[in-house]
């Protein structure tokens, strides 16, 4: 009897001291330092395990999770061009008109949906809005009725959005291959006739065979089919993502596309310089634009956006995992011309556009919160 | 009325043969353990109800920019950065749950200084899959571990 009860009390003190311990600190919490050297030589305990590449290196910018942002660009005039009307004499027809900029939201998410060592598949999805402020006509000009309908559909905005699907697949412990392939919808749409554009969805994607010797550098060579000057084109693409030794910065790259310098205050702050490349190609499909362009069929007008973005980023933590990113910088037009849907120029291919537009460059600005991966 | 009486000692004996046997399923975890990318080792042991992890080798232990022992110089709380990584316990408060998963814990990844919730499986007698997360699992990374042999 004496020693169950000693028993049932041992068992309620060692009871109450666990219950007490509700959590550790994160350091030693026994007097006697342990001696580490005792786990130098340990082996594999399956010796049959490979290694793989990791997806990332030491202090890449961080990847979002999950982003809303809003971008803004100051005004800038548009230089307005018939080229090709293809029931009209060869004319050119020129107007100039100024817009007092564009703007809008930029979501985006990325769910890993597999993430191991072996294998990391993630899905993407993007809604990007870029709407167009008051648009005065500065010039005299005639073939208005083309130009009109033109603006008519930047008035109503353009949108983008898009799904993606990225592959990471590591071969051994240094080498891996990148897929992606992205399908967005662009146009000149509201919610209420997105369906219309769905049959000008442009799939984009890129495959990429890279190593990773060692954990502060990654690089790859691949191909990529890319609207990214704003018409289709297949190009070459280097991949490369460097930490210097001492850990105070790197470069971030996926030429052309994108490069970057990174400098790395500490992990929770960094800043960015460098440049992006952005386009797409958008469905027109407003009545004007059926009406007044030549061979307006279902699909046939389509406006090849295209522009270089030099900028500074700065990204920072502010709680977590929650970060912040401002983005300042200059947006150097490439492309804005009005085309014909079925049109391949890829690097030599000089057929005229149904409107060839020239627009003024812009500082322009952009800000988002974002939830970053693990 | 004997079959009965013998079914229900068979009942208990069940039961209690469960209750034994659950801390041992969830001890499995205790051991030595390489992370996937084999830059560190992470002892893994129970204290009181819970488990925990503490980094016990590392591949690269001098950080070159001091040429000193690494530290936890990423930790956002500021009297932490000069804590040596070495003995660090990055893995916290983990408790079993069942079917070889340890859940309700916490992983500290030393790289960014963040804590993530995180849930381990065992995928065999030498395999972890460490989840780390942001809310749900579905905001997520998995790292793959591997059991050392410490005997």
């Amino acid at each position: 009897m004496k020693n169950s009860a000693i028993a049932i009390l041992t068992l309620f003190i060692f009871g109450s001291l666990s219950a007490q311990i509700d959590t550790l600190p994160p350091t030693q919490d026994t007097a006697a330092e342990e001696d580490f050297s005792m786990y130098e030589n340990l082996q594999l305990a399956d010796q049959t395990q490979d290694a793989w590449a990791s997806t990332k290196i030491f202090d890449l910018s961080p990847q979002k999770l999950i982003s809303v942002g809003y971008d803004w660009q100051a005004p800038y005039t548009i230089s307005s061009g018939l080229v090709n009307p293809l029931t009209l004499p060869p004319n050119k027809y020129k107007t100039d008109y100024e817009t007092r900029g564009n703007h809008g939201l930029r979501l985006v998410f990325n769910i890993p949906v597999i993430s191991k060592n072996r294998l990391t598949w993630t899905v993407a999805g993007n809604y990007w809005q870029n709407s167009y402020m008051k648009i005065d006509e500065v010039g005299q000009g005639i073939g208005l009725l083309y130009e009109n309908a033109f603006r008519n559909s930047l008035y109503r905005g353009l949108r983008t959005t898009g799904l993606a699907s990225t592959l990471f697949v590591p071969l051994n412990a240094t080498r891996f291959i990148l897929a992606q392939v992205q399908a967005d919808v662009n146009g000149d749409y509201a919610l209420n006739d997105f369906n219309k554009h769905l049959g000008a969805t442009k799939v984009s994607g890129a495959f990429i065979y890279g190593k990773r010797p060692h954990d502060r550098l990654q690089w790859g060579l691949g191909v990529s089919r890319t609207y990214r000057v704003g018409e289709l084109n297949y190009i070459p693409v280097l991949f490369y993502n460097y930490t210097f030794r001492n850990r105070k910065g790197g470069i971030e790259m996926l030429f052309p596309a994108r490069a970057a310098i990174r400098r790395t205050f500490n992990s929770r702050n960094i800043l960015l310089f460098g440049y992006e490349l952005e386009g797409q190609s958008y469905s027109l499909k407003q009545r004007d634009i059926q009406v007044h362009f030549p061979e307006t069929g279902e699909n046939n007008v389509e406006l090849r956006r295209g522009e270089a973005r030099i900028r500074f980023t700065y990204e920072k933590s502010i709680s977590g995992f929650i970060w912040l990113s401002v983005q300042a910088g200059y947006r150097i037009n490439t492309a804005f011309n009005v085309d014909n849907t079925k049109v391949f120029r890829g690097f030599t291919g000089n057929q005229p556009y149904f409107l060839q537009n020239s627009i003024g460059n812009a500082p322009y600005a952009q800000i988002s919160i974002n939830l970053v991966s693990p | 009325m004997k079959n009965l009486r013998l079914l229900g000692t068979l009942i208990a004996v069940v039961t209690l043969f469960a209750f034994a046997n659950k801390p041992m399923n969830g001890d499995r975890l205790n051991g030595v353990w390489q992370t996937g990318n084999g830059k560190a080792k992470v002892k893994i042991e129970k204290i009181g109800t819970k488990y925990y992890g503490k980094i016990v080798w590392l591949k690269e232990p001098i950080d070159p920019a001091t040429g000193k022992a690494k530290v936890d110089k990423n930790n956002p709380d500021a009297k932490l950065r000069t804590v040596p990584l070495k003995g660090y316990r990055v893995l916290k408060d983990f408790t079993y749950k069942n079917n070889d998963e340890w859940g309700d814990g916490t992983i500290y990844d030393p790289e960014n200084g963040s804590t993530y919730k995180c849930v381990i499986k065992m995928k065999d007698a030498n395999t972890l899959d460490i989840r780390g997360y942001i809310g749900v699992q579905a905001l997520g990374r998995t790292d793959t571990w591997k059991r050392m042999k410490t005997n």
